[in-house]
């Protein structure tokens, strides 16, 4: 008999249940009020970025998006989306300053980046994440954490050298829009471990449906993310530029 | 505002005796037969652009023969196999051969009087691409004469371009022809992205380059992502044909759908790679048009990279009719309509300027307006085929070939007939004739509407695409005369302007007018050395702001108005505030790149009808040439100390390290390999996904013992240790030491890269068998071009350190082969990877 995944059982249409977990929230909860004397100083946009992240942070993990990740992989890859997209460049910008004067390495956090998302995403890993607590929690926190990495130094370097910037992010969103390509073009489902026929069903999906959502999510909304956040990132360092 | 007059200027008058002639002496070019040595890109560039129009008319002739053919109901005037030929050779022709160069000839020529530079900083690189891309492209083209031409469409599409259904060279002369133009694209983009972010004015920030450069900045950006993509493609296809690998071929597990993924891969951001330089173009002539600064500077440079983003996922709406995964359509038509974005606000900027200004009916206006008016209805068009249900009803017929010209003339030929005649006196000292162009333009307006409106009719009606006849009777008839009509008068309008360039089009050699009153730096005077002296640039449009400006820059009055070394010199500043960092010394004339053209478009051209003996020949010949040039024309060393420029500048003129630009050409071709790299990983990735599981191995075959690629690994590790090892023996001067390190990395690399193949053979795997063991050996096939392109490096670096030529301050040599050295040894463990961890870890 397997373990109950961290997220509970697989739900049905109107069972999702939300993620009471109290050591979770305490964290989180710990971690916000320990953001906060940094964030004394900063403006009122910078504050209400990590404001927004946060919380952004905050529903990926405890709404019952994390329940309904259990019986679909779309979901689960949007539950990434939110941590890795959003709350992650949110809270770069609103954490780090820009006034930094030390360019920090492209190269190793989106290298990193690049291969926590390309491994969680084989067969064999992800449906460890759901076997194992400790598993299922290595996998958010080098995603999101790689993430945040990527992000602070995307910022950090847009105002110093926003060539090499615009360089990382256009590899980073390439590979990662490959990756969803591979799983929306996959002919066969790679999950069926976890996401067997009858969890997902109830869904209205099959397991492929399911599957091809979840890549296609990362493929398309995901790039136009990506693609938003970079533009926005470059106009306001052109704006900084010619102020 | 602090203008460039604000101050005193960095040089006095008068300028020393001598000063002026020592530069025109510097930056004097070879007369006579000795002209092909010449490599200043602003001869270079208008060679370039010369060949790619000529390639622009002959593909037109092309177009013109099928539009004869199709003229009436069952004509038999050319026959299905040539106009196969006929449709492919066009479409090539016009995207590789005409559309991406003709917009490199516009960069390389454009750039360094745009920027303010003497030239870009690999000026022999970019003749280099030149001479390659017109000698393979005229050969490419006569192919069409003996019949060889290339048959299957210009996506090359297998099954059709495999060797079972394609058994002539045909598709060979495609893959290899038009593959090796496309290393001429990337060389040639190289130079181009390092020349936009190191060459600039002082001053210039990211923030007051021109659109133009902001355009081909992007245009370079992704033509280094994106024709790594159709390399790998070729490359497998060209396998697949000569050696019968099997990716394409289902019933060995391949899937003849990995070539078009990994061609519109490459395919979508093309469109893009053509139309945003032509984009450029249009911001920068219509504010000289209109006389008013552009709209929404900001806005627009910013639709460009977004454009340029968004174009890399957008694939697949060009494979809707393939059977792709139901849900994916309505996504990809959704994000579609996303692209509409970035190109809508450019156009309300081009729209805003004009009504801001006070158009004049100048000929490139003319173009502008015909370009906004075709390049609309095209992108309408494109709204209706990105709906999915409307794509099934209208794909393969001619509403798409109605579409894709309406698209690419508007696009992108009539804003570059409009920079032809806006930019013409700057080579000519001046205008083409106003007369003519103004013929050419409503020939031409007219023409192309008459041809390619009606075939939307016909598409509609069913009438099939790549389809040599119709039959009468059908209600097509009047449509295609219609079109054919209209196809002789765009033509006559080409004529006109062929006949316009002939009698009106001589270079001169910068005589440096600005007929129309522009702002930008291009207009000001300019010698064979571009600018006399370099200004510090605080504004957009320096000429509108500074009127005194042309004439300091003519007497020298600006920074570096002479030549400080003796050599050809180019000033290279900082990538985002363009603060001068050094004076870089750039090649002059020479034959060597000339020869390495010749014997790289002998190897490809030789290797197409299989004379494998003859292609070693020339390919030495090449390798042979390129080694000439880099020994006696790269990393001079500090020649001399540093030179003042001016204004209390001093300056090396040599330097290594990251600020080299050395390095970031070799950071940049680097960036290119991950890129084919990585289509190589996803071939990987596709075909397991594909074939399943039970087929990542298929059964009865077995990788070798982990033991095996262990060892290899270890190997090649430590080849990247030894490498390492070099650096401090280098800076301690140790030669004798150091030339152990290196050759001990080079045998180190071999041998882990031949274990780990020795292993693979001796374990039974054959590349042919099934596309398992293609994809494993296609990766050894790129690790081995690496470990062949490492030994030469090798043996060059030594020979240099033998005879003295490297040193602790002389180093750049070294720096780029180690640079090299980390890629390749990285990339190995990465394929090794790929080849034992991935089919092993599916389980785990």
């Amino acid at each position: 008999m397997p373990e109950i995944p961290y997220c509970g059982t697989p739900p049905v249409p109107g069972g999702v249940a939300w993620n009471p977990d109290p050591v979770l929230i305490a964290t989180l909860l710990v971690m916000g009020g320990l953001a906060m004397p940094r964030l004394r100083d900063a403006g009122a946009r910078r504050q209400a970025a990590s404001a927004l992240g946060w919380a952004v942070l905050v529903l990926a993990l405890v709404s019952p998006l994390c329940n309904l990740s259990v019986a679909l992989f779309s979901a689960r890859v949007a539950q990434h989306l939110l941590l890795i997209l959003v709350a992650a460049p949110l809270i770069a910008f609103g954490m780090i300053g820009p006034d930094r004067q030390r360019a920090p390495n492209l190269a190793a956090p989106a290298a990193l980046f690049a291969l926590a998302l390309w491994a969680w995403h084989l067969p064999g890993p992800y449906a460890a994440s759901f076997a194992r607590d400790s598993i299922y929690w290595a996998m958010h926190a080098s995603l999101f954490g790689t993430a945040l990495w990527l992000w602070a130094a995307l910022g950090f370097r847009a105002s110093v050298r926003p060539d090499a910037a615009a360089l990382a992010a256009l590899a980073t969103a390439v590979q990662m829009g490959l990756l969803g390509a591979l799983l929306t073009l996959a002919p066969r489902p790679l999950f069926l471990a976890v996401h067997a026929p009858g969890v997902t069903a109830p869904w209205g999906l099959s397991p492929l449906e399911d599957q091809q959502l979840g890549g296609l999510l990362m493929w398309v909304p995901g790039g136009l993310v990506f693609a938003a956040l970079c533009v926005a990132g470059l106009g306001i360092a052109l704006r900084r530029a010619r102020a | 505002m602090s203008g460039p007059s604000a101050g005193p200027l960095p040089n006095p008058l008068p300028r020393p005796d001598g000063e002026l002639a020592a530069l025109e002496r510097a930056w004097e070019g070879p007369r006579g037969w000795r002209f092909p040595t010449e490599v200043n890109n602003a001869w270079i560039g208008v060679l370039y652009l010369g060949t790619a129009l000529l390639f622009f008319v002959l593909a037109g002739l092309l177009a013109l023969l099928m539009r004869v053919q199709l003229s009436v109901a069952g004509n038999d005037l050319i026959g299905h196999d040539l106009y196969n030929q006929l449709f492919t050779t066009h479409g090539t022709v016009m995207m590789f051969l005409f559309a991406v160069p003709a917009m490199e000839a516009m960069g390389v020529y454009l750039l360094p009087a745009m920027l303010a530079a003497r030239d870009l900083p690999f000026p022999r690189l970019s003749a280099f691409a030149y001479w390659a891309y017109a000698i393979g492209g005229l050969v490419f083209f006569s192919s069409i004469f003996y019949g060889a031409a290339p048959d299957g469409g210009w996506f090359m599409n297998p099954p059709l371009t495999s060797k079972q259904y394609s058994p002539g060279v045909n598709a060979d002369f495609w893959l290899l022809g038009i593959g090796f133009i496309e290393i001429s694209a990337i060389a040639g983009a190289i130079e181009i992205i390092i020349g936009i972010l190191r060459n600039r004015a002082p001053g210039m920030t990211l923030a007051r380059m021109p659109i133009f450069a902001w355009a081909m900045l992007v245009f370079a950006g992704m033509i280094v992502f994106a024709f790594p993509a159709v390399i790998w493609g070729t490359i497998l296809l060209e396998l697949e044909r000569a050696f019968d690998w099997p990716f394409f071929r289902a019933e060995r597990g391949g899937d003849p759908l990995l070539w078009q993924h990994l061609f519109w891969f490459f395919g979508h951001p093309e469109v893009y790679i053509i139309f945003l330089p032509a984009a450029g173009m249009v911001s920068m002539i219509l504010p000289t048009m209109v006389r008013a600064r552009l709209l929404g500077y900001g806005l627009v440079a910013m639709a460009l990279v977004g454009t340029g983003f968004l174009s890399f996922g957008l694939w697949v709406h060009h494979m809707y009719a393939t059977g792709i995964p139901p849900l994916s359509l309505s996504f990809f038509s959704a994000a579609s309509f996303a692209v509409a974005v970035p190109t809508g606000i450019q156009v309300f900027a081009w729209i805003g300027t004009i009504a801001l200004g006070r158009p004049r009916a100048e000929v490139p206006m003319l173009f502008i307006l015909g370009f906004l008016f075709i390049f609309v209805l095209g992108g309408l068009t494109g709204v209706m085929v990105a709906v999915v249900p409307f794509d099934w009803q209208a794909h393969d017929t001619h509403f798409i070939v109605a579409h894709l010209h309406y698209v690419l003339i508007g696009g992108m030929v009539f804003p570059l007939i409009a920079a032809l005649y806006y930019w013409a006196p700057l080579p000519a000292g001046r205008p083409l004739s106003k007369r003519l162009g103004t013929t050419a333009f409503w020939l031409l307006f007219l023409g192309i509407n008459l041809t390619f409106f009606p075939m939307h009719i016909s598409g509609l009606m069913g009438m099939p695409r790549r389809i040599y006849t119709y039959p009468a009777g059908m209600g097509l008839d009047l449509w295609n005369q219609l079109s054919t009509a209209g196809a002789v008068i765009a033509a006559a309008g080409i004529a006109v302007i062929v006949w316009d360039l002939i009698r009106n089009f001589r270079v001169t050699n910068h005589a440096g007018v600005n007929p129309d009153g522009a702002g930008t730096l291009e207009w000001l005077p300019q010698g064979s050395y571009a600018a006399r002296s370099i200004p510090r640039v605080s504004s957009l449009e320096p000429l509108w702001d500074d009127p005194a400006l042309p004439e300091q820059v003519r007497q020298g009055q600006h920074f570096l108005p002479g030549t400080a070394t003796g050599r050809r010199e180019t000033l290279v500043t900082s990538p985002l505030e363009a603060e001068p960092q050094y004076v870089a010394i750039i090649p002059g004339p020479g034959w060597a790149h000339v020869i390495a053209a010749i014997g790289t478009a002998g190897f490809f051209l030789s290797l197409t009808v299989e004379l494998v003996w003859l292609a070693a020949a020339f390919g030495a010949v090449a390798v042979a040439a390129m080694l000439h040039w880099l020994w006696t024309g790269t990393d001079l060393g500090p020649i001399r100390d540093q030179v003042d420029i001016g204004g209390g500048l001093r300056l090396p003129v040599y330097v290594t390290g990251r600020e080299a630009v050395g390095q970031w050409a070799m950071a940049v071709l680097l960036i290119v390999d991950g890129v084919i790299f990585a289509c190589l990983a996803f071939t990987h990735g596709y075909l397991w996904l594909v074939g399943g599981d039970a087929a990542w191995p298929p059964a009865g075959t077995a990788l070798p013992d982990p033991a095996a690629p262990a060892l290899a690994a270890v190997l090649v590790a430590a080849s990247g240790g030894a490498m390492r090892l070099a650096e401090p023996l280098l800076r301690r001067g140790h030669s004798g030491l150091m030339i152990l390190a290196v050759l001990a990395a080079l045998v180190l690399l071999l041998l882990g890269l031949g274990a780990d193949l020795l292993a693979l053979w001796r374990a039974g795997l054959r590349p042919t068998a099934h596309s398992f063991g293609a994809a494993i050996y296609a990766n050894q096939f790129w690790q081995g071009l690496h470990a062949a392109a490492a030994t030469v490096m090798t043996l060059y670096l030594v020979a240099r350190i033998g005879a003295g030529l490297i040193d602790p301050v002389r180093r750049l040599t070294f720096d780029n082969v180690r640079l090299f050295w980390s890629y390749t040894a990285v990339q190995a463990l990465a394929g090794m990877a790929l080849t034992h961890l991935f089919p092993r870890g599916l389980w785990a």
